[in-house]
């Protein structure tokens, strides 16, 4: 066998095994998670800028809640819920994250090398409607964790659950999420935003496997009729 | 800002501070008070709903006008999850309420309810186990 043709072999086994290596190395984070009640919501103290600042002293919590409307203050207030579940699915070219809460449905792009000029939601609820404060996302593999990068959010909340800390256009942040050796899903969370924190915030949940399915949540706008 | 209001607003901080402190949807421990009032009145508007399950309690006060109190309880789903029966309240019914008293006007955060036969309603979040264990 020539040199030539020895290479062509090799690049040929090569190309037949890269979905399968490629596999292995991908984290399997499938399945139906609930929050765990041992570990969850734990945030690093954020740092304000004035503007972050004049943001949290400005909120009220009876009116500014996006929840009154059925939508997502930001992508922590997504991670932090306590009460429904989060499913994932892995597919080659895409993770799809469903929350329960307000039927809201993520599309991570795994084939992406950035992020559009026009940022469209990467989340829609299940009417199809954008949830602009989830930002526009991308995600790849490193080793055993999906790591998604978020620009392009809306100015909103990052949570509302038990702190107010605001989000505005420039927010970056970056998802780490990996099962442990006790088959939990974390999620740990990085986020930088030059206009309302003057430090990164990082913030960490973690997730049981849930004891119940999916369902609709069929949320309706609290109180009725109100509008934030 | 009167001493009353004072008052909340350090409760509010402190319950914000709490770790673990249980919540859900909208913030409970940025929309209530830790105060609670207990009131008797009769259901009326009870929605089974997501993100919150809510009624109308129709308050007689001491000069025989009729009050009308927002009481929230969880999300429909944290009920079912926990096995919640819903058949124990339902309009109509004249109950004692206890509750937290919220920010706004005539707002409580659903504590527990006597029906009349007696029975105690209360619910729970899926996280409140693990806190009063703590």
């Amino acid at each position: 066998m020539t040199v030539g043709v020895s290479r062509l072999a090799a690049l040929l086994i090569a190309a037949a095994m890269y979905p399968w290596c490629a596999a292995l190395a991908e984290p399997d984070l499938e399945g139906i998670w609930s929050i765990d009640p041992s570990l969850f919501r734990q945030y690093s103290d954020a740092q304000y800028t004035d503007e972050g600042r004049r943001r949290v002293d400005s909120y009220n919590p009876s009116t500014d809640d996006p929840s009154y409307r059925c939508v997502p203050s930001g992508l922590g207030r997504a991670w932090d819920e306590p009460d429904t579940n989060v499913e994932i699915d892995q597919m080659e070219d895409r993770v799809i994250i469903r929350y329960e809460m307000f039927d809201l449905v993520r599309t991570v792009m795994l084939d992406r090398r950035g992020h559009p000029l026009v940022f469209e939601p990467s989340t829609v609820n299940i009417e199809g409607d954008p949830m602009p404060t989830m930002g526009h996302s991308i995600g790849w593999y490193e080793d055993d964790v999906l790591v998604i990068e978020t620009v392009g959010h809306a100015p909103g909340y990052i949570t509302t659950l038990l702190r107010y800390i605001p989000q505005s256009e420039a927010l970056r942040s970056i998802e780490r999420v990996y099962r442990d050796e006790q088959d939990r899903l974390v999620v740990d969370i990085g986020y930088v935003d030059p206009i309302t924190l003057a430090a990164p915030l990082e913030s960490r949940n973690r997730y049981l496997r849930s004891d119940f399915g999916m369902t609709v949540y069929g949320c309706i706008p609290d109180p009725p009729g109100e509008e934030a | 800002m009167s001493v009353w209001t004072h008052r909340r607003v350090l409760l509010a901080i402190l319950w914000a501070c709490a770790p673990g402190a249980p919540q859900a949807h909208h913030s409970v421990a940025l929309n209530f008070t830790d105060d609670e009032i207990t009131l008797h009145g009769a259901i009326t508007s009870l929605r089974w709903v997501n993100p919150h399950c809510t009624f109308v309690l129709q308050v007689e006060n001491g000069t025989g006008e009729t009050e009308e109190w927002l009481v929230e309880m969880l999300a429909r789903i944290a009920l079912e999850r926990q096995g919640f029966d819903f058949d124990l309240l339902h309009d109509g019914m004249v109950i004692q309420l206890t509750g937290r008293l919220g920010y706004r006007e005539n707002n409580l955060r659903f504590v527990e309810a006597v029906r009349p036969d007696g029975g105690i309603v209360r619910e729970r979040s899926p996280l409140q186990e693990v806190f009063r264990s703590q």
